[in-house]
């Protein structure tokens, strides 16, 4: 299965999606995370701790793309047309992470718009979703689905661990903190849902 | 760096990994109608029949409307005519 991870904004968890849907994938079967963010987030991640699936930037992925039964692919923000093209055309499905506050929605709906053009399978999950009792998550939720979006069930949660996380260089269910399996479950019924 | 051909840095990733895909699905695809053809089965043999070209015309146009082949057809007919004979060999 080919998956990206698309966002026309940055910060919203892009590179932390890409590297923990990897994650999940690799308890199934053999995945490769390409980095497809100039930035090399998930290359310079992998590169400060031990990551469980083989990461490469897109040059490398050519040659072990046939080596691989899952491939996650995340891209930089703003990704220019003909790449959105390229991935939209060329996956299986397009995951698009959104925090749930105005700026970030309304360059989701600019994405989402985007993508119609190309008929590509994509769903929307919501990130770094405050804790309750604020109520910005279930709202952001509400508006899309009023719109006729697809959304992932699980939202993932706005939660320290995911820097610890990135600090450390490994998934967050690597991390010893009393919050990383609740952080880890967010992932593990995205990639539940991906798989069904 | 060489950029300029290419649409996007992606197409050649997405290649490689879309040959991956088809390389796996082709295989199976391809197994499961071998496997239910009589050409495969050893329980079947292949011969050869001259027919009149109007004959093999109307069988054949027989055989499409109703989504039969003519294989089994010519196979229900001989059946019929041998069990004919067979009648008719005990009932002298």
């Amino acid at each position: 299965m080919i998956i990206t991870v698309v966002a026309f904004k940055g910060g919203v968890g892009k590179s932390t999606t890409a590297l923990h849907l990897a994650t999940y994938l690799q308890n199934q079967a053999d995945t490769l995370l390409i980095d497809g963010d100039l930035n090399r987030s998930a290359l310079d991640w992998s590169n400060r701790g031990s990551l469980p699936f083989k990461v490469a930037d897109e040059q490398q992925g050519v040659s072990l793309a046939s080596l691989y039964e899952h491939i996650v692919i995340d891209t930089p923000a703003r990704p220019d047309t003909d790449e959105l093209k390229t991935l939209a055309k060329g996956c299986d499905l397009l995951v698009i992470p959104t925090t749930p506050d105005a700026i970030a929605l309304a360059a989701t709906l600019q994405m989402v718009e985007s993508l119609k053009s190309y008929k590509a399978e994509y769903k929307i999950l919501l990130t770094i979703v405050p804790p309750h009792p604020n109520k910005a998550g279930e709202e952001a939720r509400t508006t899309l689905l009023n719109a006729d979006l697809p959304v992932f069930k699980s939202g993932i949660r706005r939660l320290a661990v995911f820097q610890r996380a990135a600090l450390e260089g490994v998934p967050v269910n690597a991390v010893k903190d009393a919050y990383s399996q609740i952080a880890w479950r967010c992932y593990a019924e995205v990639g539940k849902e991906i798989l069904l | 760096m060489n950029n300029k051909k290419k649409t996007s840095r992606f197409d050649d990733l997405i290649d490689a990994a879309r040959s991956r895909q088809q390389r796996d699905q082709p295989q199976l695809t391809s197994d499961t109608p071998t496997s239910a053809t009589k050409s495969t089965d050893p329980a079947y043999t292949r011969t050869t029949i001259y027919l009149p070209k109007q004959l093999h015309r109307q069988l054949k146009a027989a055989a499409v409307a109703q989504e039969r082949q003519m294989s089994d057809i010519v196979a229900e007919l001989v059946e019929q005519w041998l069990r004919k004979m067979g009648s008719e060999d005990t009932g002298k």
